[in-house]
């Protein structure tokens, strides 16, 4: 039977061992490749390209976001519903003078607005210079 | 005190930056700070990505990061070792995003990008360098990083504690305990 020791290492071969591996790995250090002229062929104009493109379809999506919320608020102020004030209160009100109408945008009913009030002698006029001269008279 | 960090930045260094920060002269100075820093970034980002299609992506990303934000420089480092702070954050991003879209916990991710670097047409190495990746693979995230840089970088330990944002004490430690599992996890496996 071969004895284990017939073949000598040099002293302290096996304690270094991972030492020289390492080494020897760090000498090696460039196992990884890359396709043939892969370095030449990046082009600094195409990350500018790149970069160009996408600020401009950022500043488009930021315009057209914030045109977005504008026609909704817009489109939403339209429709809500405006508070109309009863004819009678308006006349009572305007009679007892319990609220000052003038310089208000009165809107009588849905469909009406901007009526200006005179008060003769307890005879309410109430005209509308945005349809026609629309007149209301309230006794 | 609010005191300005100094470092030591060369005059070729300080004139591509103001080029660079000079609406009209960027494109070119970008051009010229691409070529010089290409290869450099590259590999620093591969060692830890290990696959070439992922790197060269995340390459792309790390320079349009870098012309859009060079005005940010505030040049309290060298100009290198900011541009391998984005190159790290963004392949640590991406590594995260990998785990996150494939479902894949960290080790089976780094278990599957081992076991891709035997069928890699652009890995030129042996079982050997495959080990290797494989345990600095697996080494905690700050003590891969500390290697890496050490290890093939040759970078020091103030460069690196200015990328990673630790103090250069515990980059010691935790590059000395990284070698340490290293060569040990060499040995084991190692078969005579």
């Amino acid at each position: 039977m071969r004895k284990s020791n017939s073949f000598k290492v040099p002293e302290k071969y096996f304690e270094n061992i991972d030492v020289e591996i390492l080494e020897k790995l760090k000498f090696k250090k460039n196992v990884f490749t890359f396709p043939q002229n892969y370095f030449e062929n990046i082009d600094s104009e195409k990350i500018i390209e790149k970069e160009r493109s996408r600020s401009f379809y950022r500043n488009l999506l930021i315009t057209s976001t914030v045109t977005t919320c504008l026609m909704i608020l817009l489109i939403l102020n339209t429709f809500t519903d405006n508070e109309f004030v009863d004819e009678t209160f308006l006349v009572n009100d305007i009679l007892e003078e319990n609220f000052d109408y003038m310089n208000q945008n009165i809107i009588i009913n849905r469909y009406s607005s901007n009526y200006i009030y005179q008060n003769y002698d307890n005879q309410i006029i109430m005209s509308n210079f945005d349809s026609d001269f629309d007149y209301l008279t309230i006794d | 005190m609010n005191r300005k960090k100094s470092v030591l930045i060369s005059a070729q260094e300080k004139e591509l930056l103001q080029r660079l920060k000079n609406s009209k002269s960027k494109d070119n100075a970008f051009r010229e700070l691409v070529n010089q820093s290409k290869k450099n970034l590259y590999f620093q980002i591969r060692r830890l990505l290990l696959n070439h299609e992922d790197t060269n992506d995340v390459l792309q990303n790390v320079y349009l990061k870098i012309y859009r934000s060079i005005q940010k420089f505030k040049e309290e480092s060298k100009l290198s070792t900011w541009m391998y702070r984005i190159a790290y954050n963004e392949s640590i991003n991406y590594l995260k995003s990998k785990e996150k879209k494939y479902f894949f916990s960290s080790e089976i991710m780094y278990n599957t990008m081992i076991n891709n670097l035997r069928q890699d047409p652009y890995f030129d190495g042996d079982e050997l360098d495959i080990k290797l990746q494989g345990i600095i693979a697996k080494l905690p995230p700050k003590q891969k990083l500390v290697f890496q840089m050490k290890y093939y970088d040759d970078l020091k330990f103030k460069e690196i504690s200015q990328i990673l944002g630790t103090s250069v004490g515990a980059l010691k430690t935790s590059y000395h305990l990284a070698k340490n599992k290293i060569k040990k996890e060499i040995s084991e496996n190692q078969t005579f």
